[in-house]
Order: C-alpha cells, then sequence, then structure tokens
C-alpha cells in the first residue's frame, strides 16, 4: 500500500499540531497507533517496532522512575524522556516519509501544486541526500573509534564543540560535495526544464488517501474540542 | 586491411578556448583547439589536473551554468554555440555519465532512474516504458532491473548511470573517468556496453586514466598537460606508444594483452610480526558470503586484496580491522587470538574518503588528536617523511588529495599502529601518483608495519604489492603469479 506525499503531509500537520495541542499521554498514544498502524500497511514494520518500543520505554520512565528522582536530576531526565518524547509521532511520519516517496513523485507533486522549480529541485536533492548522509555519519563514527576519539565530555559547551568539530564539520563538507555531484547529475538530465514534467507510473491519491487525510483531520478537530474543553 | 573509418559531420568544436576557475582549481585549459565529428569515440587523457574534465564541463555545459571563471574562446556542440542554449535544452544533445556511482542517482527503482531524463522532457508514459524496454534489451541490463539501487555494487550503479544517459537518446555521450570505482570483469562489461552505444552512431567524449579497456572503441586520443593539448594520437599510434615513452607521459598501462603478475620486489627483513585468520566466517546484513577463509599477513610486506565488485572485500577488511565481528573462526596476531575490539587498538584504515577521517583545524592539532602520549618532535619527523612539514599550520581540508591520504597515515604512525588497511588509494591517480603512493606504503612496510590494500589496480598490484590474493565465490586465493579474478 502506498499513500499519496501529500496525505502523508498531512499525517504530519495533524499529528504534530493535536500533541502540541492537547498535551496529555492518551493523545500522544493514539498518535502513536496511528503512525505504526501506516508504517505497517507501508511495509515498515521493522523499524516502526523499534521506535514504538523506545516510546514505551520512555513513558514507562516517566510513570514509575521520575517520581522517584531528586528535583535537579528529574529535571534533566525529563528533557528527552517528557519534552523529546513529545516528538516521536512527528518523527515517525518524517522518516516514513523520507523512506517511502520516491524523488520523482515529489517532482510531479510539487509540480501540481504549481511549486516553484527552484524549490521543488532543492527539496528533491535534499531528501535524495538523507540516506548518504547517514552512511557518512556511520563512516565518520567508525574512523573515530579507530583514532579512539569520542565526544563525550563532562562539561557541556565542550560537548557540543567536540559534536560541532568531530561530526558537523566532516558531515558538512562531504555534503558540500555530494550535494555538488547530485545536482550535477540532475542539470545535465533536464531537471530544471521550465515546461510541463511528466510521471512515468504516477498514482496520484486514492481513496485510502482519502481516509489517511479525514482521520488526520479529526484528530485535529479532537484535540482543539479538548484544548477548548481544559480552558 | 583494417576498415579506417572516416568521419565527416562536425559534432563539437572547441575554437582558442581557454578557462581559469573563479576559484583557482588548478585544472585549467588553455588556447584548447579540437573538433570531434559525429559517431566518433574520443579520449582526453593526461596526468592529473591536465585539464580533461574541464572540456567536458564545457561540452555538457556545466561550465558555464554551474562552475564560474574565465572563460575565451567558443564551444560548439551541433554548430550552436554552448552559451546560447539553456542546459535543459543542451541536455537533450548531451547525456553526461560521472565518476561517482554513489552520487548521480535520483531514484531507488533502476527503471525509475532510466526514466528521470524523460520524464524531464515531458515524453508520455506509454513512449516510456516503451524507450526503457528498448535501452535494457539493447545494452543487455535485464539482470539489474530487479534489484534496488542502494543494494547494487558501484559497478552496477555505473550501469545504470549509462543506461540512464543513454536512455534520452542524445547525439552526445560525456563520460568523466567511469571507470573509476569499476573491478576488471564490470571494467569488460563497461566496454561491451560502450560498443552497443557507439555501434548506434552516438559520439562519445571519454575522459580517463585508465585506458586499455577502450581500445576496441576509440577513434582519436589527446593528450593533454597542463591545459594544453599537447598531441593527438589516432588509436592506432596511440596503443603502440611504449612502456617507458607512455610512464613519462604520465599514463597507465596501454597493453590490453598484458598478463599481470607480482613482479619481485626488495623485501625488507622485517615479517617478524604476522595476522592469521583461520576458518573465518564472513558474513553481510544476516547472509553469508563466505566460509572457511584462511590468509596470513606478515609485516614487512604490502599486500593486495582483489575480487569483484560487492561486499566481500569490503567486510573482510572491516573484519580485519575489528570494526565487524566475524562469525566462526579465529584471527590470531602473532600467535595470540584477538576480539574485534583489540583488533580496533593496533589497525588502521586510510578510507577511499579521506574526508570521513580528517577532524582537527590544522595538520598539527590532527597530529595529537587521539595520540596523547606523542612529542611535537616526534610529529615534525613523521610529517618530514611524509612531505607534510609545510603544512603543518593549515587546516586539513586545504590540503590536496595525497596530502590529506599522507596525512592520514601520518596519524596511524603516530599512533604505532601496526596494521595498516588502505581502501582504494589508487582510485582515478595517473601513474606518477600511483607511484608516490606506492613509495608511501614501501616505506610503512620497511618500518615493519602489515600492509593490506583493497584495490582493483592491477597496474598497481604488479608495480607496488608484494603478493595478491583474490576472493571470490571459491573463497580466498593467491593469485601473485597470474593476477585474474577467474
Amino acid at each position: 500500500m502506498r499513500f499519496d506525499i501529500r496525505s502523508e503531509l498531512v499525517l504530519l500537520c495533524g499529528v504534530n499540531i493535536s500533541v502540541f495541542l492537547f498535551n496529555h499521554l492518551l493523545m500522544e498514544a493514539v498518535c502513536i497507533a496511528l503512525v505504526f498502524f501506516v508504517q505497517c500497511i507501508t511495509g515498515r514494520k521493522n523499524g516502526a517496532w523499534k521506535m514504538v518500543l523506545v516510546y514505551g520505554v520512555f513513558v514507562g520512565i516517566q510513570i514509575y522512575l521520575l517520581p522517584l528522582l531528586p528535583g535537579l536530576a528529574r529535571a534533566v531526565v525529563s528533557v528527552p524522556v517528557v519534552q523529546f518524547r513529545k516528538m516521536f509521532p512527528l518523527l515517525m511520519v518524517f522518516i516514513l516519509i523520507i523512506r517511502t516517496t520516491k524523488v520523482s513523485e515529489i517532482i510531479a507533486t510539487m509540480e501540481r501544486m504549481h511549486v516553484s522549480k527552484s524549490i521543488t529541485v532543492s527539496l528533491a536533492v535534499t531528501i535524495r541526500y538523507f540516506p548518504t548522509m547517514f552512511e557518512e555519519w556511520v563512516s565518520i563514527r567508525e574512523a573515530m573509534s579507530i583514532r579512539r576519539i569520542s565526544v563525550f565530555h563532562i562539561n557541556p559547551v565542550k560537548l557540543v564543540k567536540r559534536i560541532v568539530q568531530f561530526y558537523m564539520v566532516p558531515l558538512l563538507i562531504s555534503a558540500t560535495k555530494t550535494i555538488d555531484e547530485l545536482s550535477a547529475a540532475a542539470v545535465t538530465r533536464g531537471i530544471d526544464n521550465p515546461g510541463e514534467r511528466s510521471c512515468w507510473k504516477y498514482r496520484g491519491m486514492g481513496i485510502a488517501d482519502g481516509v489517511l487525510i479525514a482521520v488526520s483531520v479529526c484528530l485535529i478537530i479532537f484535540a482543539v474540542q479538548n484544548r477548548v474543553n481544559i480552558i | 586491411m583494417k576498415n579506417i573509418k572516416k568521419y565527416q559531420e562536425k559534432c563539437i568544436e572547441m575554437k582558442q578556448v581557454s578557462f581559469q576557475y573563479e576559484n583557482g582549481k588548478k585544472e585549467s585549459i588553455k588556447d584548447v583547439n579540437l573538433t570531434i565529428h559525429k559517431g566518433e569515440c574520443v579520449l582526453l587523457c593526461g596526468k592529473s589536473g591536465c585539464g580533461k574534465t574541464t572540456i567536458t564541463r564545457l561540452i555538457n555545459g556545466l561550465i558555464p551554468y554551474c562552475e564560474t571563471g574565465e572563460k575565451t574562446g567558443e564551444v560548439l556542440v551541433l554548430g550552436k554555440p554552448v552559451e546560447e542554449q539553456p542546459l535543459y535544452e543542451l541536455s537533450k544533445v548531451v547525456s553526461s555519465v560521472f565518476q561517482n556511482p554513489k552520487s548521480q542517482f535520483f531514484n531507488v527503482e533502476p527503471e525509475s532512474e532510466l526514466a528521470f531524463a524523460l520524464e524531464n522532457e515531458n515524453m508520455p508514459g506509454e513512449q516510456i516504458t516503451q524507450r526503457i524496454e528498448q535501452v535494457v534489451q539493447e545494452l543487455g541490463i535485464e539482470s539489474l532491473m530487479h534489484k534496488n539501487l542502494f543494494q547494487m555494487s558501484g559497478g552496477e550503479k555505473q550501469m545504470i548511470a549509462i543506461g540512464s544517459a543513454y536512455a534520452a537518446d542524445p547525439e552526445i555521450i560525456v563520460l568523466d573517468e567511469p571507470s573509476a570505482n569499476l573491478d576488471i570483469e564490470t571494467i569488460k562489461v563497461l566496454t561491451g556496453i560502450l560498443e552497443k552505444i557507439k555501434a548506434a552512431g552516438k559520439t562519445i567524449v571519454i575522459a580517463e586514466h585508465r585506458l586499455s579497456y577502450l581500445e576496441p572503441i576509440l577513434d582519436t586520443v589527446y593528450y593533454l598537460d597542463e591545459g594544453r593539448i599537447l598531441e593527438r594520437f589516432s588509436k592506432e599510434a596511440f596503443f603502440q606508444i611504449d612502456a617507458a615513452k607512455r610512464k613519462e607521459m604520465g599514463l597507465r598501462n596501454l597493453d590490453t594483452h598484458h598478463r599481470f603478475s607480482c613482479k619481485q620486489k626488495e623485501v625488507s627483513l622485517g615479517g617478524e610480526k604476522q595476522l592469521s585468520l583461520r576458518n573465518v566466517h564472513i558474513a553481510f546484513e544476516k547472509k553469508t558470503l563466505f566460509e572457511n577463509i584462511g590468509l596470513e599477513l606478515k609485516s614487512g610486506q604490502i599486500v593486495a586484496l582483489t575480487g569483484k565488485n560487492g561486499r566481500g572485500k569490503t567486510t573482510l577488511s572491516r573484519i580485519i580491522c575489528g570494526l565487524e565481528k566475524h562469525g566462526k573462526g579465529e584471527i590470531l596476531w602473532n600467535g595470540v587470538r584477538t576480539k574485534p575490539k583489540q583488533r580496533k587498538r593496533f589497525s588502521y584504515v586510510v578510507m577511499q574518503d579521506v574526508n570521513h577521517q580528517l577532524f582537527a583545524e590544522s595538520v598539527e592539532e590532527e597530529c595529537f588528536l587521539g595520540n596523547e602520549g606523542v612529542t611535537q618532535e616526534e610529529i615534525e619527523t613523521v610529517l618530514e617523511s611524509l612531505m607534510l612539514s609545510e603544512q603543518a599550520k593549515s587546516h586539513p581540508q586545504c590540503l590536496s588529495g595525497g596530502q590529506k591520504q599522507r596525512l592520514a597515515v601520518a596519524v596511524a604512525l603516530l599512533a604505532q599502529k601496526d596494521i595498516l588497511l588502505f581502501d582504494e588509494p589508487t582510485s582515478g591517480l595517473d601513474y606518477c601518483n600511483m607511484r608516490n603512493v606506492g613509495g608511501i606504503l614501501r616505506k610503512l612496510a620497511n618500518q615493519g608495519k602489515v600492509v593490506l590494500v583493497v584495490t582493483h589496480d592491477l597496474e598497481f598490484i604488479e608495480e607496488v604489492c608484494d603478493c595478491c590474493y583474490c576472493l571470490n565465490q571459491e573463497g580466498i586465493r593467491d593469485i601473485s603469479k597470474e593476477i585474474r579474478l577467474s
């Protein structure tokens, strides 16, 4: 089963808005369950299980462990376990979009939405870069382990400096080279043709997309209602 | 009596063309005059930095549309100046294939990749389907169609890139070092595909270092040096250049019938330390690749590991330096069993993309990083031995490719690593630079290191390595006497 990128984007907005509007564990759980279901029916079961497991662990920590911790420790642990956890549904949909959307579909969809060519091409190259970025990150990490270099430092300022120096700088330098090469491969095949662009095997939106959009909208309505009730 | 084909119609013309990159990149060209005819297959060759890639970029429009600089002279493609046509119009008549298979494709399915240029031309869906079927059949790439591009080897990706360029049915195909990352068997397939493209009447322009595989298809060769065309050869004259002259010209092997083998070299008196692999099981993503691999690597020797494109050699080299665990079997260092974590401590990999392993803000700082006990004097000695003393205060990213490689070696020496692994260190290098890399490896071996090189470069193996192993379906075997993959 495949969904159109527009319905996935509506799901992204729906999940994001509802989780932040209606700040309740039940809302989060509903969003996680919905995204998990969508990931399963699009064939992304394995990755989905892992994220749900991590989410479950975070919830467990919040309910059982946090109340037992002293003030400062509770504040520090609650950052990932409570605040960051709210981003989980968003992250899951984002990963779903990156993994299931074909670049040519993105270009075709953006064209039908009359988005300008420069934005479309930039977006296509960016999305195409993500898998390569992940491979490069792994390679950098391995190089660091062979040289016994670690980013860890007690001082958070030095920790951030190390993350930037050891991960971000090599990644950015690699990125400029890879993106240059990707762009050359795209423009020499006519991607900046201002005329219309066909999309081979373009599916467009179907009934399943309609259902997904409707469910996402319902989520937002539900969140708004509960928010209004609280106020 | 050979048929000498005469090409009549002009296809590409360059008249007194000079180009200087804005950012001062060295590959400028000066006063280039050349004419390429329809149906002709032309090779641009020379030492690294001679300007052959610049000429390909002038033909396919990347100069001036994507690269800035000062240009004089005229470049005409099918009679029209390049600047008078927008790039998307030019791309209908000139298709390009680049060096790096990893960063050329946009889609995950190979069929979508073949359709990419056709979609940009707004070709209707049915016509695209027909054209794809035609291309797949003509080029013989049916076996690749059911794989996903991220799973393909470098050679397979490059086949799809050529297919995608050919699918647009251009008049001209420009290739920039298409064989750079390919093994010997895949290069034969590449030659076959290029022969078919030539038979279809296309004009082919190739900038290349590896030369012998192009013998069946070439018509004319231009030899460049420091941005100028020094000489124009016919195919027959070019392939008759003797070995001494072509080495002087900085060119790689031209002899298509040469049988490679590891020549006798002076071997150092070392050899005390030894890494042994016994009955090692190699798997990738839970799939068994090879079983019962046995290998002995002695210090003081330069050992080459070759084989077809695929995961085997990379996985084996990663197992040796402890980046990956092996299933069954054992790996002994000087007779003692080792675990991956232990091997990581005394091994080092100089990666193909050295940018991934340089982290500091200066060459000196890079040497200190991860090597806490090292002194300033030791660093200066090592940098001098690797011709990097002048660059001690420079940022690593400002160094040339060869300098970065030597910096990675410097770091390994200062960390007192015993096993040094090199991943395709001579990919894309001309003859002189290939020999320079060989010189560094020989220095390391003479210092008592175990040196293992994963490579497809047969000329490098012959001239530099002491012995050569081939990893294929049957397992690992010593092919030093006759270097062949099958």
